[in-house]
Order: C-alpha cells, then sequence, then structure tokens
C-alpha cells in the first residue's frame, strides 16, 4: 500500500524539515535542500546497465511537488490531478496538501504581481517578462575537486560570512544529497550484481569502481568522468551541459580510444531521453588560443553518427580557429541536423566586456538553453528574462495603442498616425511603443526576480555556480558573480519592411496617404490591390539594399540600446538579442495586416535577425552584408542568423569550402551567429505550393542562375528527387 | 559607360575559385541548341511570362497597347501591373561602374574565399569596352577577375582585355567545323585560333566542355587533344533551362535529348584525361 509520504518526498522533506536551530531568513533555502534530500533518501531508483551511467535523469518516478530549475516551487493543478488519477485512493490526501502549498507556488505568486495591463499584453502576444530559466551549473570545477573540494570551499566561506549559518548549511545539506545518491546508485549496483549476465556486470563493476572515488574525488578517467557528470546533470533537473569539451576534454585526453568514444555514445543516448539542452565547444580562452581537444571533434562525430537533435550543440570560433574545427564543423552541419550553431567570440567576447565582465570569463561564455548567453558556472544569465514584439509596437504606434486583434486599447496613445506629418513623427510613436513594451516585459521580468530571490532560493544551484558560497548569497539572490538580464525580440525585419515601405509611398513619393494606408491595413489589403502590390514588393530588408537596411540598423540599435540602460535585480544590466524559436508564426499570428504585405491570416514572421522568409532574393552574401550594417556587438543575448542552404553545399569540396569562407567572412566583419539549416526535400514541395515566400531559393551551377521557384514543375520534381537521394 | 546585362549574380560558386560574383552580359552571337540561358541571346530586352504563375486576372491586358506577343517592346508595363510575378523583363542597362559598385559589395567574401568577379553571359566581349571598363576597375580595387567566352570575336579584343583578366574560361563546343556550325549556328575557325591563342597567351584558363549527348559528346576526345597540356573540364548537359524558352516563346528544339549520367561523364572524363565536377546539377 503505497503512502502519500512515498509519492511526493520533496513536499515532505521541505514540510518536516528540522529547522529548529536556522536562522529565520534562511529557512526557505534549508527547506528546499531538506526537500531535495528527503528526494534522493526515498525516490525509487533503478539503473540500466545498457545504459552504462546510473543517474536519476532516468529513472526519477514522475515528480508531484518539486523545485524545479526554471519555475522554483511548483504544485501545479495538472501535477495535482496526474497524482490523483494515479493514486485515487490518495485524492484526498493528496489535495490537501496541494493546497498546502498553493499559497507558495512561486508561479502563483509572479502571476499576482503583474497589473491588468501587463496580463493583457502576454495574453496578446506583446510582450512578456519572467526571472527564471537555465542555469550552467560549473561541471568544470565540480569534477576537478569534487564535493570534497566544494565542501572545503563552503566551510572556508561559512568562516568569513560568519552572519550566515543558515545558508551554509542549507548548501551542505544539498551538497550531502548528491552523496546519499551516489551512495544508494553505488549499494543498488552490488544488489544488482549476483543476478546479472557477464556483459551487465561489467558494467556495474565499473559503476561500483567509479562510487568508490566519485562525487567526493576528481574522476580518474572519462567514465568516471561522465558518471559523475550524468549524476550531477540530472540530479534536479537535465539543462544544459554548457562548455562541455572544457570540463571534461581533460579525462577524455588520454583515455583508451575505443572505450571513451563508447562513454561519449552512451552519454548521447540519455541526453536524447532526456533531451537535453545546450552543450557548447571549441573557443578561445583569454589569450584567443584555441581550445579545442580530441573531446571536441569527437562530440561533432557522435552528433553526426547519431543523427540526434538534442543536445543543442554550439560550437565558437575565432581568429585562431584551426582549418580542422571549421571542416568538421561545416560537415556535421551538412548532415542537416541543423547544428552545430556557430557562434564567434571576436562578436560575443568584446560585447560582455563592454558590459562588465573580464575577459578570464568572457571567454567562459556558453550557450544556455537555445541561444541566451550564459558564463560558464558563473553566472545567472542565461535565460530568457522576457520577450517583446517590434511588429506589435508597429501596430501600436499605427493605430494609436489598439490591438487589431482584440481591438483594446493596450499601447500607449501616441496619436491619430493619418495625422504624422513626417516619417520621424512616426518613428518617433514606434519608438514610444517599442518602449513601452519593453518596460513592461522588463518590469514584469522584475518582479518575477525578486519573488524567486524571495520564495525560491535554490541550494543547488548555489553550490555550483560561481560566486554563491563566495558571497553568501543565494543563486537566486545576486549570488553568482553575473547577473546580465536578456530581452529577446520578435519581429525587427519585418518591423524595418514596412517602415521602409511607409516612408517611400507616404512620405517621399506621398503615392498613397497613410489614411488609405491604415484604412486598407484594416481591411486586411480588400480592394486595395495596387496599394497591396506596391506594399508588398517594396525593398525587403536582406538583400543589400540602403533605405531599409538603414531602418532596420536604426530601429534595432535603439531598442538594443535602450535595452543596457536598465538594470536586472539580479545586479547586471538588461541586453537584447533576437529569438529563434518556433514562436515567429504565434506572434506573427497576433497582429493584423503588416504595411509589409503580411495579410491578416498569414503567420509568416522572421525567424531570426535575417530577412523575412523569401525576401532574400540576392543571395548570401547580400544577407550578410545586409545584417552586418548592425552593430552585433550590442547584443548581450543570442543575435542569430539563420540560413539555408542545399545539401550541395555540404557535400562537395567547392561547397564546403565555400561555405565556411561565406561562415569566416561573416565572422571577421563582426557577425555574431549562424544557424545553417539544410533545405530538405519537403521544403521544396512546400517552394512548389508557395512560391511568393520561397523566392530566395536558387538552383546554382556553373555558368547558370535561375530560381527555383521560375523552373516549371516536371524540372523542379527532378530536383527534389535528387535532393533526396543526397540525404 | 553603359553595357547592357541580364543579371548580377552574388554568392556564385561553380565559376571559378571561391565566393564570386556572376555578371552575366546580354548578347551573344551563338545560337547552341543546348543553350541554359537563352535570354541571354539576343542584345534586346525582352519579356519573359511564366505560364503556370498566371492567374488570368487580365491586368496586363489592359495596360498592354499592342498583344504583347509580336509587336512587344518590352517596355515592362506589364510587369509592373502583374501581381504574381508572372511577368519579368530580361535585360537592363547599367553602368559600368554601377557593375563595379555591387561586385565591390563582396569583396570581403572574396578576400576570404580566394574570389572575385566572373564576366559571363551572353558574351562578355560583344561589349568589350564594357567589359574592359569593368575588369580595369574591378582590378584597380584588388578583385580577383576571371571571364567566360566562347571565344568568337577577333583577337584584338582579347589582346586588349587579357592584361586584366586573371582566368579565362574558354568554350569548346566541338571541334569538327560542319557539326559546330550546325550545333552552334556559327562555324568554329576563328574560335579554334583563339582557343590556341589564349592557351599560349601565359592567362592561366581552363577550357569548358558542355557534353549534350547524341550531338557533341564524340568530340570530347578531340577536344581534350586540342587542349593539351590546358586543363579541360566536362559539363554535363542538363535540361533546368528548357523553362527560360517557354517563358520567351520559343521552341526548345532539343527537348527529346536525356541528360548523361554521371556514370557516363565519369567515363568520359577519364578516358580523355578531363575534369568533370559529379556533383553539379545534370
Amino acid at each position: 500500500m503505497v503512502n502519500i509520504r512515498e509519492i511526493e518526498p520533496f513536499a515532505f522533506g521541505f514540510k518536516e524539515a528540522d529547522v529548529s536551530g536556522i536562522q529565520k531568513e534562511y529557512e526557505r533555502n534549508y527547506r528546499i535542500a531538506c526537500g531535495f534530500k528527503r528526494l534522493v533518501e526515498t525516490a525509487k531508483i533503478s539503473i540500466d546497465p545498457d545504459e552504462w551511467f546510473a543517474g536519476p535523469g532516468c529513472t526519477y518516478p514522475d515528480l508531484g511537488i518539486h523545485y524545479s530549475r526554471s519555475a522554483g516551487l511548483i504544485s501545479h493543478p495538472d501535477l495535482r490531478n496526474d497524482q490523483k488519477e494515479r493514486y485515487p485512493s490518495l485524492a484526498d490526501e493528496i489535495d490537501a496538501l496541494y493546497d498546502e502549498f498553493e499559497p507558495i507556488r512561486t508561479h502563483r505568486i509572479t502571476g499576482g504581481t503583474f497589473t491588468e495591463r501587463q496580463h493583457s499584453l502576454r495574453r496578446v502576444n506583446a510582450c512578456w517578462g519572467e526571472g527564471a530559466g537555465h542555469a550552467n551549473p560549473d561541471y568544470e570545477l565540480l569534477l576537478r575537486v569534487g564535493t570534497d573540494g566544494i565542501r572545503e570551499k563552503i566551510a572556508l566561506f561559512r568562516k568569513i560570512h560568519t552572519d550566515k549559518p543558515g545558508f551554509y548549511d542549507s548548501l551542505e545539506v544539498a551538497l550531502s544529497a548528491i552523496e546519499i545518491l551516489a551512495a544508494r546508485y553505488q549499494a543498488l549496483a552490488k544488489q544488482m550484481l549476483p543476478d546479472a549476465n557477464e556483459k551487465d556486470a561489467a558494467v556495474l563493476h565499473r559503476i561500483i569502481s567509479a562510487f568508490d572515488n566519485i562525487p567526493q574525488k576528481q574522476p580518474r578517467n572519462f567514465f568516471e568522468a561522465c558518471q559523475f557528470f550524468w549524476l550531477s546533470y540530472s540530479f534536479i533537473e537535465n539543462d544544459s551541459p554548457g562548455l562541455f569539451d572544457f570540463a571534461l576534454g581533460r579525462y577524455y585526453e588520454n583515455d583508451d580510444e575505443e572505450d571513451r568514444y563508447e562513454c561519449l555514445k552512451k552519454l548521447w543516448h540519455l541526453f536524447k531521453k532526456v533531451r537535453a539542452w545546450n552543450l557548447c565547444i571549441g573557443g578561445s580562452d583569454e589569450l584567443w588560443r584555441d581550445r579545442c581537444c580530441a573531446l571536441t571533434y569527437d562530440v561533432l562525430r557522435v552528433a553526426r553518427e547519431t543523427g540526434y537533435n538534442t543536445p543543442n550543440i554550439t560550437m565558437r570560433f575565432h581568429r585562431n580557429s584551426p582549418q580542422k574545427a571549421w571542416i568538421e564543423a561545416a560537415k556535421t552541419i551538412g548532415t542537416g541536423i541543423g547544428m552545430p550553431a556557430i557562434y564567434n567570440d571576436e562578436c560575443v567576447c568584446p560585447a560582455l566586456e563592454a558590459v562588465g565582465i573580464p575577459a578570464s570569463d568572457s571567454h567562459l561564455y556558453c550557450m544556455n538553453g537555445c541561444n541566451q548567453i550564459d558564463i560558464f558556472g558563473k553566472s545567472h544569465m542565461g535565460l530568457e528574462d522576457g520577450e517583446i514584439s517590434i511588429i506589435k509596437a508597429l501596430e501600436f504606434a499605427l493605430f494609436d495603442g489598439e490591438c487589431q486583434i482584440s481591438f483594446e486599447k493596450l499601447g500607449l496613445n501616441t496619436g491619430d498616425a493619418a495625422q504624422f506629418a513626417a516619417f520621424d513623427e512616426l518613428l518617433k510613436a514606434y519608438y514610444a511603443q517599442a518602449e513601452f513594451l519593453l518596460d513592461n516585459a522588463i518590469d514584469m521580468s522584475l518582479k518575477c526576480q525578486r519573488v524567486f530571490a524571495a520564495e525560491a532560493p535554490n541550494p543547488w544551484h548555489s553550490l555550483v555556480i560561481q560566486g554563491c558560497i563566495e558571497k553568501g548569497l543565494d543563486y537566486k539572490n545576486r549570488g553568482p558573480y553575473y547577473g546580465h538580464g536578456q530581452i529577446l525580440t520578435e519581429g525587427l525585419p519585418d518591423t524595418a519592411d514596412s517602415l521602409a515601405a511607409i516612408k517611400h509611398y507616404v512620405y517621399d513619393e506621398k503615392k498613397y496617404t497613410m489614411a488609405q494606408l491604415l484604412d486598407a491595413l484594416k481591411k486586411d489589403f480588400e480592394g486595395y490591390d495596387e496599394l497591396y502590390k506596391d506594399f508588398s514588393s517594396y525593398h525587403k530588408f536582406g538583400n543589400d539594399i540602403e533605405d531599409v537596411d538603414e531602418i532596420y540598423n536604426t530601429i534595432t540599435e535603439h531598442i538594443y540600446r535602450y535595452a543596457q540602460t536598465k538594470e536586472t535585480f539580479r545586479g547586471g544590466k538588461f541586453g537584447m538579442g533576437c529569438s529563434t524559436f518556433q514562436r515567429a508564426a504565434r506572434y506573427g499570428g497576433s497582429v493584423g495586416a503588416l504595411p509589409n504585405g503580411k495579410r491578416r491570416n498569414d503567420t509568416t514572421l522572421a525567424d531570426s535577425i535575417g530577412a523575412v522568409p523569401g525576401c532574400d532574393v540576392n543571395g548570401p552574401t547580400a544577407l550578410l552584408c545586409s545584417v552586418l550594417k548592425c552593430n552585433q556587438r550590442l547584443a548581450l543575448s543570442g543575435n542569430v542568423l539563420q540560413m539555408k542552404f542545399q545539401k550541395i553545399q555540404f557535400n562537395t569540396e567547392k561547397g564546403l569550402s565555400s561555405f565556411i569562407s561565406l561562415a569566416k567572412t561573416y565572422f571577421n566583419m563582426g557577425g555574431q551567429t549562424l544557424q545553417i539549416n539544410v533545405l530538405d526535400k519537403n521544403e521544396l514541395i512546400a517552394a512548389q505550393k508557395e512560391p511568393e515566400k520561397y523566392k530566395n531559393l536558387i538552383v546554382r551551377v556553373g555558368g547558370y542562375s535561375t530560381q527555383f521557384v521560375d523552373i516549371e514543375k516536371g524540372l523542379q520534381d527532378n530536383i527534389i528527387k535528387r535532393t533526396e537521394q543526397m540525404m | 559607360m553603359d553595357g547592357k546585362i541580364f543579371d548580377i549574380q552574388r554568392f556564385s560558386i561553380y565559376d571559378g575559385e571561391g565566393i564570386r560574383t556572376n555578371v552575366f552580359f546580354k548578347g551573344c552571337n551563338l545560337r547552341c541548341l543546348w543553350c541554359h540561358n537563352p535570354e541571354s541571346q539576343s542584345m534586346k530586352n525582352e519579356l519573359m511570362f511564366y505560364k503556370d504563375k498566371c492567374r488570368g486576372c487580365g491586368e496586363c491586358v489592359k495596360i498592354c497597347g499592342s498583344t504583347f506577343t509580336d509587336s512587344c517592346i518590352a517596355c515592362g508595363k506589364c510587369v509592373d501591373v502583374c501581381s504574381f510575378a508572372a511577368r519579368k523583363i530580361s535585360g537592363q542597362t547599367v553602368t559600368a561602374d554601377e557593375v563595379v559598385e555591387k561586385v565591390l559589395r563582396d569583396k570581403a567574401f572574396y578576400d576570404t574565399s580566394g574570389g572575385g568577379v566572373t564576366l559571363s553571359g551572353g558574351e562578355p566581349l560583344l561589349q568589350p569596352d564594357f567589359a574592359l571598363e569593368i575588369l580595369k576597375k574591378c582590378k584597380e580595387n584588388g578583385v580577383n577577375t576571371a571571364m567566360e567566352t566562347a571565344a568568337d570575336v577577333p583577337w584584338q579584343v582579347f589582346e586588349k582585355v587579357l592584361p586584366y583578366l586573371d582566368f579565362v574560361f574558354c568554350d569548346l563546343k566541338c571541334i569538327d567545323g560542319e557539326l559546330h556550325k550546325r550545333l552552334t549556328g556559327v562555324c568554329n575557325t576563328r574560335i579554334l585560333e583563339n582557343a590556341g591563342r589564349l592557351k599560349t597567351s601565359g592567362v592561366k584558363m581552363r577550357f569548358r566542355m558542355p557534353v549534350v549527348p547524341g550531338l557533341n559528346d564524340g568530340e570530347a576526345e578531340k577536344a581534350a587533344r586540342f587542349a593539351g597540356e590546358t586543363p579541360i573540364e566536362l559539363m554535363a548537359y542538363h535540361v533546368t533551362g528548357c523553362g527560360k524558352y517557354a517563358a520567351l516563346g520559343r521552341e526548345y528544339t532539343i527537348s527529346e535529348i536525356e541528360p548523361p549520367t554521371k556514370e557516363f561523364m565519369a567515363a568520359l572524363a577519364e578516358k580523355t584525361g578531363a575534369i568533370y565536377d559529379a556533383t553539379g546539377i545534370n
């Protein structure tokens, strides 16, 4: 007969923590640590010898009330119902327990701090703000010094911050939790040994032997390093592995070549199973020396061989990157897995240094989640603090703050656009609306950051992210050395295209009045065929055309610089980058018709800092030239440029070398990030159906040029067939 | 100095070293049956009409004074009113400075990749002064220069441009004079003379031969012998350009010919010692 204590171990560990000797202000920290501890003491664990490495990532039971890295204390209604369905006989007890936790559920508290208008702005996808997300624990340090070393560090700083014993007590409980977990896995392995077949027994022996050493001490080989990494990585929630080759490369270097690669493969299966986030490789140290090692290249190899789309791999490049690094990365991209995303140290490091991060740490940047920049093991910044829809700001500027989907007045009153006598007046209204959205996103984020600091401390992250132990401050409460924030943008290119067309047709040529344009937008261009044709076919960003590129540059610089005047609760500045998730359609669907020719029901929106899909018809160099007109060092978050190439770009020597030259030139000229996808068959089929969105597909062959969409159907079919064969 | 082109294509990677910008000159004195850029042949602007995209809205008929068939003057009015991109004008008059300005935009990419500009077409040497000015200005700006030519122009024209060319692609369609006339509309005496002179002129070069099965594949060995020490590249005939014939309202006369297989091309290249890149479109 199952009892509620077994199915909700965290909640009971939290409730029953003995806080009698604990300082009041650290009571929550202590309870959360005790919740962790109870969880690892009582959770059902298992080992699958085929997986090689033991860790809760694969075998934790489904959690009910628990602590989440991204959401703090959780007791979600869905989880409550799940548990009640699973254990109907305990329904009343489950309800009582969840009711007890409801008042301190983090998201309930944060939601309660937003204004009515902020809730509405979120609802119409104008902006949102958050205060928690990904973290990048310092696996390099943890593996190198072991839990013994961390314990010594706690002891040392406990003596310095004598007023905070409660803080350090909580950390010690959290630290003991991982040791308890390791000991339980070792005991389980021993228990399984007598019944194991020969193959499984060999694995179990390795696990038993590894746990004689780790997590207290430094791993002696790559197997132990992987076991240590996996145990700690999956301890709370599987997040971003961070600078993986930097943390684990030394254990890989001199190990048996076959065995170490097998370990790596096993780890990749586990990553896939838990859907790992961002793993970063390569890059330079502060003296621009290249950091690629055997593990760097084998990470690319294992990604190619497995073809898994997880973890997200990021590879860093710089002035001294060896050609081998470029070639291996390009080959991996060419398999069509969309990885690695490539980042430019020459752009990112100076940008980080400009906000006060010294070179010794700026060169430790890695990506977190998708494209948020983090300092490996030293920051609380690699998360999305919020997002703003730039096109919504334009919509508000055109319609005096009125949302064209819900028809509520949600933006600022910037006046009737039909009365704007000059383009600058429109631009001013747009700036005001964009700043208004950013102010709200930041306000929501700050509210959340404060709630998290007060209500949802995280003792585990405080152990493994530098600054917390040293300062005696929790991870959520300004502990980490760097606490910058990141707000992402949606729709900058679409807005630039829209503004350029307005400037040309309404203010320069005066072919249409603003009143006509506004009416056309309201009517989704019905009855405005000529206006539609003019606006939709006007200059588009991404073609190296001055007027529209200039507007793009102006509005990007405006919002990026404005963000940096704002400070986070965590002790840093807000910075901006570009959203690249598959949210573009959601934001595109949340605005009415746009002056760039987007119709009301069309959800198309630029999915990166590059052109609106299909609009970059002058080829990749023109797209890069357009993007490079904007100073990318202003970005404190991933300023991703997505590009698509045909398979042929990667499976010929000529194609590969020209791709590498293209990427290198982009980086030499100050570009930050490239995310490259290989066009697949389905996209070519989509191009046949919606040619207007794929005008940028060019069929290239010696002495010949044509747009894919201009070729007749039968020949398109041939090309599609060939694309399939090359996969 | 003005000239007539029909396209400038950035990031061209199959016409010379590195990343290049191809400038497609309009006008050619050959009429090769397999030509994949038929819009390059006439010096005049031409209307191209993509039937598949037309939705029959009739806007073009309203605006056009003529029936826009034989009497079309390529004024482009119908292009402006077409909402479905079913019409375009091939051909534009530009100055050499405008071309060079466009070319220089990708200078950084040339420098990283060893690329530059490639004059293509059409036949660039039918507008020798225009070509010369572009080449000179590119060289002044440190841009590597290449040219594709069918070589049917007076040698004096070559003499003018060669000092400003880093690389020449010279077409050899076939060696047999009779056959050449039948396939391209012109006899090849001057072409072969020029080709021979180019070989010894000191310019870096490569011959290029489009291989069209049943038409000129039997000439590959002779062409290779003619090339001698100079590299020769075999290029597989492909049909991707035939949609342009329809768009120009012209007939594609060799539609029954199948492109050669990769195996056929590889064997031919092996036999003749020619270069063949199997990855291109065929």
